[in-house]
C-alpha cells in the first residue's frame, strides 16, 4: 500500500479527480505560495510559515510538478488505511486525535500525496476546506486553485 | 518570545570552523529593522578598515526583514551584505525567491559569514543542525547544475544560494544565485569564492509568530488588494514583468544606446511585446502576487532551447540597445550564462557594450578579442564573449575585472566608460534623467538605480511630475527615496510593493506583525532608513571614499546626447550633490556631522 504514488496510474487519477473538490491548473500556478501560508495561518493561529499546511507545492523549474491536497476521492484509501480508525468522513477527512498514533499509514496510503505531516506533533495534516472558507482558493492571485 | 522576527542570528567561521547562535538584540531590531540595517551593523562594527574585499576576514551576512517568510505580500526578500570586490565599498545586493523565508523557518533572522575554508565547503543549515559541508563534487559546476545536485542529494524543498564559475574564479563581476533568482551586483559571489564557499543550502520547519495575528491578516488583505488593483503590480508587471517600462523609456530618451553614445538605435528597438513573445509562463517570488518573473524560451533559430526565467528589463537593456543588439534570443542567452556562470548580467552587459566601442574605434582588434568581431549588434560574438568572461580565460580574464579595469588598460580608452565608483552604470540614461545623474552620483555600492529610481517621479506620476530635464527638487527626492528604499531593503518586502504601498500600509504590517508599536509610524521607518543610510555613508567614508567620488563619468557633461527626445543633454551634478549633502545634514566633504549622528541615535563618531 505504502508503494502507492501519483503518476503510477495517471488514467486513473485523472479520473478520480474529475470528482474532487478542487480544480488545479499547474500551468498558471507561479510557486508564490501563498496558499501554503494562507492554509498555515488559518489552522495554526499566530504562526506565519509554509511548514504546517495542508497543501504543497512540489517544484520542478520552471513548471510545477504537483499541487498536492486532499481532493476529496471516492476511493477514501486514508480513512481505509487507518488501522486506528482516527480518520473519518464529514464532508472532508477528520482527524481523531486521541486515535492517532502518528503512524503515517494514511500519507503513504494517498495515491495523491494529499497528507502532509505536521513538522512538531507529527500528526497528519489534511484538507478541512478551512470550514468551508477555502483559504488557499481565497489567497491565489492566479486562479490556479479554484473550487469545483 | 520574538514576534516576527525569529530572535536568533547564526554566526559561521570557516576559519575555525565554530558555529554560534546568538540572541538578537532588540534594540538593534528596533533601530535598524533588519536586512540592510543588520548587514552594516554587524560590518561597521566588525570589519576592520582596510580589509580586502577577497580575504578571509571579509564578512559575508544574509540578513531577512521582519516581513521576510509572513504572508505580506511579495516580502520573501533577503539582503546580502558584505565589502565589494568590484567598488573596494559597502556592498549590499538583494534578491527574492524562497531561501529568506526558509532562514526564517529554520529560527535565524541572520546569518553572518566570516573566515575562510581551506577547501570547498557547502553550509549545511537544517534547524538546529548547522555542518560545514565537503564539496568536493559541486565545485566547477555552474549555478544551474549546481542546484540540481544539491537538491537531488538533500530534497527539492532545501533551499540554495550557490556562486559558479564566476564566483569560484573571484570575478568581481560575480553574482550569487538563488533558484534563478540574482544577488546580481558588486561581486558577492567573489568573496564566497574566495572563502571557498560554493554554497549555502538551508532547511527550515519552523514558522515565525505573529503578535496581532487578525490586524496583520487584515493588513495583509489590505496590502494584497492593493497591488492586485494597480495597474503597474497588478496588470503592467504580470504581463511583461520588468520590461514594461522598454518603449516608454525609449520614447523619452532615457534608455542608453551604443555604450552612452547614443539614445536611439537606426533599427526598431526592442519594446516589451517582442520580449513578452518569449515567455512561456509566469513565475514569483515567495509570497509575491505580482510575479513580475518570467520563463522565456527560444524556439528557432541559432539560439533554440536557450532559456532563462526572464529576461529582464535590465539584461534586455544591457544585452540590447547598450550593445547595439536587437536579437531578444541572443539576450536569453546571454542572460542564461550570467545567470548559469554566477555573473552580474548589468556589468557584464555593460561591459560587453564598453568593448564593441573599443573594437569600432580600433581600440582593439581581433588579436585582442580571441578572434571575437565585437561590432554593434554582433549578438553571436556578444554571447561567446559572455562566455570568455564567465570562464575569465585568454582576454576574459581581462575582462571580467569590470569596465574601470578596463579603461585603465586598454590604451585610448580612458573616459569612454559608464561607471561609478567602479560599478558598472544600468539602463538610464543620467544626461536624459537629472534625477538619475545624482541618484547614480550619490548611490553607497557605486552606479544603481535601486537606491533612489526617480523615473516615476519625475514622469510617471501623472498628477505632479518633476520633469526629466530640470535640477529642481531632484536632491530632496533622492535623498527621500534612498531612505525609503533602504527602509524597504531592510524590512524583506520587494521593492516593487513599495511602489505601490504607502508607508501607512507597510507600517501596520510592521507592527501587527512584531509587536513594536514605533514601527506603526511612517517617520520612524523612514528615520530608520536614514540612520541605516549614515551608517552606510561612515562605513563607506572609513574605507577612504571621498566626496569627488560622488559624481559621474565627465563624458556625461562633455558629450551632449546626440539624438532622441533629450537630444543636447548634458549633466553636471556637482551642485546638485552640494545641496543633496546640505538636505542630509553633511559637511561640504560629505561627512555626516556629529548633529546628524546624534539625531539619528547613531552610536558612532563622526569619519
Amino acid at each position: 500500500m505504502s508503494e502507492v504514488r501519483v503518476g503510477m496510474n495517471l488514467e486513473a487519477n485523472l479520473k478520480q479527480r474529475e470528482r474532487t473538490m478542487f480544480k488545479i491548473r499547474k500551468s498558471t500556478c507561479t510557486y508564490c505560495r501563498l496558499c501554503m501560508l494562507a492554509c498555515t495561518a488559518a489552522h495554526e493561529p499566530g504562526v506565519q510559515s509554509v511548514k504546517m499546511a495542508r497543501i504543497h507545492i512540489e517544484d520542478d523549474w520552471p513548471e510545477v510538478r504537483g499541487v498536492e491536497v486532499c481532493v476529496a476521492c471516492k476511493e477514501q484509501h486514508c480513512i481505509h488505511t487507518c488501522p486506528e480508525e482516527a480518520l473519518s468522513w464529514d464532508g472532508h477527512v477528520v482527524l481523531d486525535q486521541e486515535k492517532c498514533t502518528q503512524c503515517h499509514e494514511c500519507v503513504d496510503a494517498c495515491p495523491f500525496r494529499g497528507i502532509m505531516v505536521h513538522p512538531v506533533t507529527e500528526y497528519p495534516l489534511v484538507c478541512d476546506t478551512c470550514d468551508g472558507r477555502f483559504s488557499c482558493v481565497n489567497i491565489c492571485p492566479t486562479g490556479a486553485i479554484t473550487r469545483r | 518570545m520574538w514576534k516576527g522576527y525569529a530572535g536568533k542570528i547564526l554566526e559561521v567561521d570557516l576559519s575555525s570552523g565554530t558555529i554560534e547562535r546568538v540572541d538578537l538584540d532588540r534594540e538593534t531590531a528596533e533601530k535598524y529593522i533588519g536586512g540592510k540595517g543588520f548587514g552594516v551593523h554587524t560590518l561597521f562594527h566588525r570589519l576592520p578598515a582596510g580589509t580586502d574585499p577577497l580575504a578571509p576576514d571579509n564578512i559575508l551576512v544574509f540578513a531577512t526583514g521582519p516581513l521576510t517568510g509572513s504572508a505580506a505580500p511579495a516580502s520573501g526578500r533577503l539582503e546580502l551584505c558584505t565589502k565589494s570586490p568590484a567598488t573596494g565599498l559597502w556592498l549590499d545586493s538583494n534578491a527574492g525567491g524562497s531561501f529568506g523565508p526558509e532562514l526564517k523557518y529554520a529560527g535565524y533572522d541572520a546569518l553572518i559569514i566570516s573566515g575562510a575554508a581551506e577547501s570547498p565547503v557547502v553550509l549545511l543549515v537544517e534547524d538546529d543542525r548547522v555542518t560545514i559541508v565537503e564539496a568536493d563534487a559541486y565545485w566547477g559546476l555552474d549555478t544551474i547544475a549546481t542546484h540540481k545536485k544539491i537538491k537531488d542529494d538533500y530534497s527539492v524543498d532545501h533551499r540554495v544560494a550557490c556562486i559558479g564559475q564566476g564566483g569560484e574564479l573571484l570575478s568581481p563581476l560575480a553574482s550569487v544565485q538563488t533558484e534563478y533568482r540574482s544577488f546580481g551586483r558588486g561581486g558577492a559571489g567573489a568573496v564566497m569564492g574566495s572563502k571557498k564557499l560554493k554554497a549555502v543550502v538551508v532547511s527550515g520547519s519552523g514558522g515565525i509568530h505573529t503578535a496581532d495575528g487578525d490586524e496583520f491578516s487584515r493588513m495583509v488583505r489590505e496590502s494584497t488588494n492593493e497591488l492586485a488593483n494597480s495597474p503597474d503590480t497588478g496588470a503592467a508587471k504580470p504581463e511583461f514583468g520588468t520590461n514594461v517600462i522598454l518603449s516608454l523609456m525609449d520614447h523619452t530618451g532615457i534608455h542608453p544606446t551604443m555604450n552612452f553614445h547614443r539614445s536611439t538605435l537606426d533599427e526598431r528597438p526592442i519594446d516589451e511585446h517582442d520580449v513578452k513573445s518569449y515567455f512561456k509562463r509566469q513565475r514569483a517570488c515567495f509570497s509575491c502576487t505580482i510575479r513580475c518573473s518570467k520563463v522565456a524560451r527560444v524556439e528557432e533559430g541559432r539560439f533554440k532551447d536557450a532559456y532563462t526565467e526572464g529576461p529582464e528589463y535590465e539584461t534586455v537593456w544591457s544585452f540590447g540597445a547598450h550593445c547595439g543588439n536587437t536579437d531578444v534570443a541572443a539576450i536569453i542567452e546571454a542572460e542564461h550564462l550570467c545567470d548559469a556562470y554566477g555573473l552580474d548580467g548589468i556589468s557584464v552587459g555593460n561591459v560587453v557594450g564598453f568593448l564593441m566601442d573599443c573594437y569600432e574605434r580600433g581600440l582593439l582588434t581581433e588579436a585582442d578579442t580571441g578572434g571575437l568581431e565585437l561590432t554593434w549588434g554582433n549578438g553571436v560574438a556578444m554571447v561567446e564573449a559572455v562566455k570568455l568572461i564567465g570562464e575569465r580565460s585568454g582576454p576574459g580574464l581581462e575582462w571580467s575585472k569590470g569596465v574601470r579595469h578596463l579603461e585603465e588598460c586598454i590604451e585610448g580608452a580612458r573616459g569612454l566608460g559608464a561607471q561609478v565608483k567602479g560599478l558598472e552604470l544600468p539602463a538610464y540614461d543620467p544626461r536624459a534623467s537629472k534625477g538619475m545623474a545624482l541618484a547614480y552620483a550619490t548611490s553607497d555600492r557605486g552606479g544603481c538605480h535601486l537606491r533612489s529610481w526617480t523615473i516615476g517621479e519625475e514622469i510617471m506620476n501623472m498628477a505632479n511630475p518633476l520633469g526629466l530635464h530640470t535640477t529642481e527638487f531632484k536632491p530632496e527626492l533622492v535623498k527621500n527615496q534612498q531612505d525609503l528604499f533602504c527602509l524597504v531593503n531592510c524590512s524583506g518586502l520587494c521593492l516593487f510593493a513599495a511602489f505601490t504601498l504607502s508607508l501607512e500600509q507597510i507600517g501596520p504590517l510592521f507592527a501587527s506583525l512584531t509587536g513594536i508599536d514605533s514601527f506603526n509610524e511612517a517617520e520612524n521607518l523612514l528615520e530608520a532608513g536614514e540612520r541605516v543610510n549614515n551608517l552606510v555613508r561612515l562605513f563607506n567614508l572609513r574605507e577612504g571614499m571621498t566626496a569627488e567620488q560622488d559624481s559621474l563619468p565627465d563624458r556625461f557633461n562633455s558629450e551632449p546626447l546626440p539624438d532622441g527626445p533629450r537630444q543636447g543633454a548634458t549633466v553636471e551634478v556637482g551642485e546638485m550633490v552640494q545641496t543633496y549633502y546640505k538636505i542630509r545634514g553633511w559637511t561640504e566633504d560629505g561627512k555626516p556631522t556629529r548633529e546628524v549622528l546624534d539625531r539619528l541615535d547613531i552610536a558612532a563618531e563622526p569619519v
